[in-house]
């Protein structure tokens, strides 16, 4: 057992040099300071924004609307029957919207009537999105505030909510067998926001860790200490253990950094959005919350995905000649981590063609990336089940990575051997 | 008792036969040398000696423990210095003898022993403390041979122990084999270089094709043949 650990240790002082731990610290760095960044945009989002208001109609309709457009979360910088300012010039305003000369005279008419708008849009990213809507959904709001109005004018004993949406749904959610009263949407966006990260760090984590591995032997390959290390009074099987845990170790440090920084990110999403009593009250009735018996069942998913991808990188790292061959020979593995990964990301598994399901079950993967969104839905059995079956994987590698590197071939393998076998 | 009997030794790798019907035996603190051109058989029979490979044909026993069927036991008993060998750049000289060391003992203190002698052997003054990556080649080969030697094993091998470097270096690694088997250490190496073995080796095996052609001492085989060095026995044997 000793030598177990000195091996671990000789394993983890190679895997963990400043190569590896500046990317680690500054992922951490860097999404926490997205997350800051992302999160006073948001706040910036949601203060009033300024808009130039030109009133060519200089009419008691049009200072009406400019009124309704300031309760509007707008602010409001009014001019009267001026030009079209230069949009080449800086402008601190997110938009123009003219009223031209005859709005008022048409909306006493009851006819349509036109403003003109124009969104300075200054960016397309997500941050930016809200710009593009600014100045539709004020609009909307004056329309609802005006249809509202006219309603109350031709039917003063009526509701003006009831008449305009005469039909109301009261939205009720089925989940696992179990209904709450409650918008579906809402409990979708709930869920959404609490998986919507994993499937990234489960891919980013399992990946490092087969690159760790590989990389590891390559290593032993490139400084030519492979041989020595054979040699010497100890079992194959330790130094394979020694060499998997070590990796499984530092792709765990790395799954913790990420974590950390994408939680940083998402907490800049979801932030100012606080979950209702209502969602809370639904989510606890329709058993959404995860029990410690399923974040076990999450995490077996996951040590089990691990290791598999360990076990088959370790067998890829057996043909590798030196540290630059790692990237080639790791491609097969990120293949199979590609496909669940951006199933479990775009699709529902359940409802594609057979043929897909069948490939998607086939790879061990698929069920570690599913592990989450059946847990949530009570599907335990289905968890358990895949777990098996990547402990089925992982020993079929572990003893074919066993087999070859008690063999000639562990020394004799290389990528080039395996591309003429093609 | 010999501390190295190889017998009817074959290894193939498909249809290439890399070494047929190879044997010889080393006795304690005797220094054995396998001479041959490259290609001629030379590490495989090492690697072979050394658990590495797994013989076609054949046997190996290190001082009566049969390789193949107990390869744990006489992995304790041997120590083998690869041609091409590096150590952990990650680590500094004396880290890297220190986990060396901890792979062949549990014993702190024997540990810690064998550290101490390896640093005596290697002889780098305050290099062992700096990072391997930081050696010169002659520094690193002596690292590696101090290694190979800290454990006082029953056999040492080296494959092409003073390969790629300079004349004081070559000189400085003969002069610590030839010490080491004044201990007892029985020590296999292979080297192309005629004078070296001839300086070295109390006894040597001509290996050319995968076989043996030819065993003895290096003045018995010089007079044999007639010739004056290694290298024209070496021509003659080839040739015929």
């Amino acid at each position: 057992m000793k030598r177990f650990w000195v091996l671990l240790v000789k394993e983890l002082r190679e895997l963990l040099t400043p190569q590896t731990i500046i990317p680690i610290v500054l992922v951490v760095i860097v999404f926490m300071g997205l997350g800051k960044v992302i999160s006073q945009q948001a706040k910036l989002q949601g203060q009033p924004q300024p808009v130039l208001v030109i009133d060519d109609d200089d009419s008691a309709a049009s200072a009406g609307v400019v009124e309704l457009l300031q309760h509007a979360n707008l602010t409001v910088t009014l001019k009267k029957q001026a030009a079209l300012p230069d949009f080449a010039q800086p402008l601190n305003q997110k938009a123009v919207i003219i009223i031209p000369a005859g709005f008022g005279k048409a909306l006493g008419a009851g006819q349509p009537a036109r403003l003109e708008s124009y969104t300075i849009q200054n960016g397309f990213s997500i941050a930016r999105l809200a710009d593009s809507a600014l100045v539709s959904g004020a609009v909307a709001q004056v329309n609802a505030a005006l249809s509202a109005s006219r309603l109350h004018q031709a039917l003063p004993h009526a509701d003006p909510a009831a008449t305009l949406a005469p039909v109301k749904n009261n939205e009720h959610i089925v989940v696992a067998g179990k209904a709450a009263n409650i918008s579906p949407a809402k409990i979708v966006t709930y869920l959404n926001s609490q998986i919507a990260f994993v499937p990234v760090i489960l891919f980013i984590v399992i990946l490092f860790a087969g690159q760790m591995v590989a990389t590891a032997m390559a290593n032993e390959k490139e400084n030519k200490t492979l041989e020595t290390l054979l040699s010497v009074p100890i079992s194959r099987t330790t130094i394979v253990a020694a060499k998997m845990l070590a990796a499984g170790i530092v792709a765990s440090i790395t799954a913790i950094a990420y974590v950390y920084g994408l939680h940083s990110i998402q907490s800049s999403f979801t932030g100012s959005q606080t979950v209702d009593a209502a969602t809370t009250a639904a989510i606890n009735q329709l058993g959404l919350n995860l029990s410690l018996h399923s974040y076990l069942l999450l995490g077996l998913a996951l040590f089990l995905g691990i290791l598999t991808a360990l076990a088959i990188a370790l067998v890829l790292g057996a043909f590798a000649d030196n540290i630059k061959s790692v990237q080639s020979l790791i491609m097969p593995l990120m293949v199979l981590l590609m496909i669940p990964y951006l199933a479990s990301m775009v699709t529902d598994i359940q409802t594609l063609p057979r043929v897909f399901q069948i490939i998607l079950y086939l790879i061990p993967f698929t069920y570690t990336f599913q592990a989450l969104p059946n847990l949530y839905v009570h599907n335990d059995s289905l968890v358990l089940l895949g777990s098996a079956y990547e402990l089925a994987c992982f020993i079929g590698f572990i003893l074919l990575a066993a087999k070859l590197f008690s063999s000639d071939q562990i020394l004799t393998l290389r990528l080039g051997w395996l591309i003429r076998k093609r | 008792m010999n501390v190295l009997t190889v017998d009817h030794l074959a290894k193939s790798y498909g249809v290439a036969q890399a070494v047929s019907n190879v044997s010889f035996t080393i006795g304690e603190g005797e220094i054995f040398a396998l001479v041959g051109p490259n290609g001629a058989g030379k590490s495989t029979t090492l690697r072979m000696i050394a658990t590495i490979l797994r013989p076609t044909a054949g046997t190996i026993a290190v001082a009566g423990h049969d390789v193949q069927k107990e390869a744990a036991k006489v992995r304790e008993l041997i120590t083998y210095l690869p041609e091409e060998s590096g150590a952990y750049k990650a680590l500094s000289g004396r880290e890297y003898l220190h986990f060396m060391a901890g792979l062949y003992t549990n014993d702190s203190t024997k540990r810690r022993e064998y550290v101490q002698r390896a640093e005596e052997i290697a002889n780098l003054g305050d290099k062992i403390t700096a990072k391997v990556s930081t050696y010169s080649k002659g520094m690193t080969r002596k690292l590696l041979l101090a290694r190979a030697m800290m454990t006082s094993p029953k056999l040492a091998i080296l494959d092409e122990p003073t390969s790629g470097l300079d004349v004081l270096n070559s000189l400085d690694i003969r002069h610590i084999i030839h010490d080491l088997t004044k201990q007892g250490t029985a020590v296999l190496l292979s080297s192309h270089n005629m004078l070296e073995i001839e300086y070295l080796s109390d006894r040597i095996g001509l290996i050319v094709g995968g076989k043996i052609k030819e065993t003895g001492r290096p003045q018995d085989i010089k007079a044999r043949h007639d010739a004056k060095n290694l290298e024209e026995v070496f021509l003659k044997v080839a040739s015929a």
